[in-house]
């Protein structure tokens, strides 16, 4: 991940790919808060959130992209089974 | 009138013929002569047939025309409460009321406004609560990075119950805009 310091300008790809994954981020904490169980929900949360930290230091471009598919593809399936447990 | 004669000679005829088999023959007549003409239940109930010694007799006929009596609201009443307090899990039904109760949020002054903020940010784990107050700067001055901004402007979507669009997340910087910001979308504005 590209450094965060407001300091430092970052390119447009650099600055595009840092929204997505605050987006993805987002999005997730969002999609989180519809888990009906309390403790699952605290885990994930916190499951997500260390995930997101340790890999906040990436600076490679490739690497970025691999870490948002598979940030994109747990939520998928995490909406994917909610919309199983409600049904 | 044509039911109950047809009955009758069927059960005269059956006696004769089916001696052990009396009450099965009789029912079974009974009901498909009952069921070609009227409905079984009324009739079975007004025509008591009493089956004695080989004497079927007709002992009485009940009609019912419509309710007997005219049923009130107060009755009614009575009735439903009767039946809410017989269910084991209300506890007192003394005086069921139908009452509605709605309630806005509670009323938001511009001071509850700053102490929700300054609360939330100070049950957040990152931030030390010594050096929070208004103007302070989340990424300079309390060092957190822009997850901990996202983190923190969730948390302040459950405090207030609405949205924030990622756009107007992205400038609100210090708890002072976050306050700004509640106010303009809660219109507050002592």
């Amino acid at each position: 991940m590209a450094s965060k310091l407001p300091k430092q300008t970052l390119s447009l790809k650099q600055f595009l790919l840092r929204q997505e994954v605050l987006k993805l981020y987002r999005d997730i904490i969002r999609t989180l808060r519809k888990v009906p169980d309390e403790s699952t929900r605290l885990e994930l949360k916190e499951w997500a959130r260390t995930d997101f930290r340790n890999n906040k230091h990436h600076s490679d471009e490739t690497t970025i992209k691999s870490m948002l598919h598979y940030g994109r593809k747990s939520l998928d399936d995490l909406r994917k089974s909610l919309a199983l447990s409600d049904s | 009138m044509a039911a109950v004669n047809f009955v009758r000679s069927a059960f005269n005829g059956l006696l004769r013929k089916s001696t052990t088999y009396k009450c099965a023959a009789i029912c079974r007549l009974s009901t498909v002569a009952l069921q070609q003409k009227c409905p079984i239940k009324p009739i079975t109930n007004s025509y008591n047939i009493e089956h004695t010694q080989n004497v079927v007799s007709l002992r009485k006929r009940q009609y019912a025309t419509g309710p007997v009596h005219k049923i009130t609201e107060s009755e009614i009443q009575e009735r439903v409460i009767k039946v809410c307090k017989a269910y084991d899990k209300l506890v007192t039904v003394q005086n069921v009321k139908i009452s509605r109760n709605y309630c806005h949020a509670p009323p938001l002054t511009l001071d509850l406004l700053r102490q929700r903020v300054i609360l939330v940010l100070q049950l957040y784990d990152k931030i030390n609560p010594e050096k929070l107050s208004l103007d302070s700067h989340f990424m300079t001055d309390l060092g957190l990075d822009s997850l901990d901004h996202v983190e923190i402007i969730m948390a302040m979507e459950d405090e207030f119950g609405f949205e924030i669009p990622d756009g107007d997340a992205e400038r609100l910087v210090r708890p002072r805009d976050i306050v700004q910001y509640v106010a303009d979308k809660e219109d507050i504005y002592d």
